[in-house]
């Protein structure tokens, strides 16, 4: 039930996000969050506070990624809650072809409503050829 | 609640998977179930069925991974549950010494308690660099798809 409730919410941050608004967002997240990329690409790392994940945020944006979110998922009380996200990447080109297209899940852990700890798990080596070729192009 | 017996529950499914026995894990997938496993290593595909959901859990069970569930989440109706488990899972030598250590999340699709697909996410890279580990320890599959991937890397 409460999943259901959130997907909205959900739904409109991520298509504010791809819109270039970052504040809602951002605002999602507590002030001493922490925020874990994996793998080996330039976005990979583990960034602490609002701060240095708004500076992850702004470097992520001119990639134009679009979000669909499949399922979701909430366990614990609210003060120690799990939300998982399961979700596609996409991003397109102005002809509406895809050139890129990744999935992945997202784990926020929140206390009263403000992540205090974000990890996205993609396929990592997908993301490196995505890199790749950007940087050829 | 789910998601605590659903956490109790799959750390046990672990526990006999890290010690070789895939019989109690097997049993949690629907005949016709789905098991994907992302990336480009030698354990990367889309598998179906009991057939080939056993032969990669055999050969997975032979590597002694050994899982550590952190997070478990549940939601939906019995007849179309959803659940993520996020775990991290680690390769350790006799000597003790760590070769492959991974975080990653399980999603999961159930019908009345079976399995229909499971999916996993996770730093595919690590699983790349643990192919080249597991080639290096004689292990003929990751050989054989390491030398695949050169063979089709020289011809790009």
């Amino acid at each position: 039930m409460i999943s259901r409730i959130m997907r909205p919410a959900a739904r409109h941050l991520f298509a504010e996000q791809a819109r270039g608004n970052l504040a809602p967002m951002l605002r999602r997240f507590s002030r001493r969050a922490v925020f874990v990329f994996p793998g080996r690409i330039s976005f990979s790392g583990e960034y602490h506070g609002r701060e240095a994940i708004a500076e992850w945020f702004e470097l992520f944006e001119p990639l134009h990624l679009t979000f669909a979110l499949h399922d979701m998922a909430l366990s614990g009380p609210p003060w120690k809650m799990n939300l998982f996200i399961r979700f596609t990447a996409r991003q397109l080109a102005d002809d509406g072809t895809v050139t890129h297209e990744n999935s992945g899940v997202i784990h926020d852990r929140v206390r009263w409503g403000k992540i205090v700890y974000h990890e996205c798990t993609e396929d990592t080596q997908r993301l490196s050829e995505f890199e790749a070729l950007r940087a050829a192009s | 609640m789910l998601s605590y017996f659903t956490r109790i529950w799959v750390r046990r499914l672990f526990r006999q998977l890290g010690r070789g026995n895939i019989e109690p894990m097997m049993k949690r997938f629907a005949p016709d179930a789905v098991f994907v496993f992302p990336g480009d290593s030698s354990w990367a595909g889309e598998y179906r069925g009991e057939q080939e959901i056993r032969r990669w859990l055999t050969r997975f069970a032979r590597t002694k991974m050994q899982f550590e569930v952190l997070e478990v989440a549940v939601s939906g109706a019995p007849w179309n549950m959803k659940a993520f488990i996020r775990y991290v899972d680690r390769n350790v030598t006799p000597e003790r010494k760590t070769v492959y250590e991974n975080a990653g999340v399980l999603f999961e699709t159930a019908r009345w308690f079976k399995v229909t697909y499971h999916e996993d996410y996770c730093d595919t890279q690590r699983v790349t660099a643990f192919d080249e580990y597991l080639a290096s320890q004689g292990d003929g599959v990751s050989q054989a798809h390491l030398e695949r991937r050169r063979v089709v890397g020289s011809h790009q």
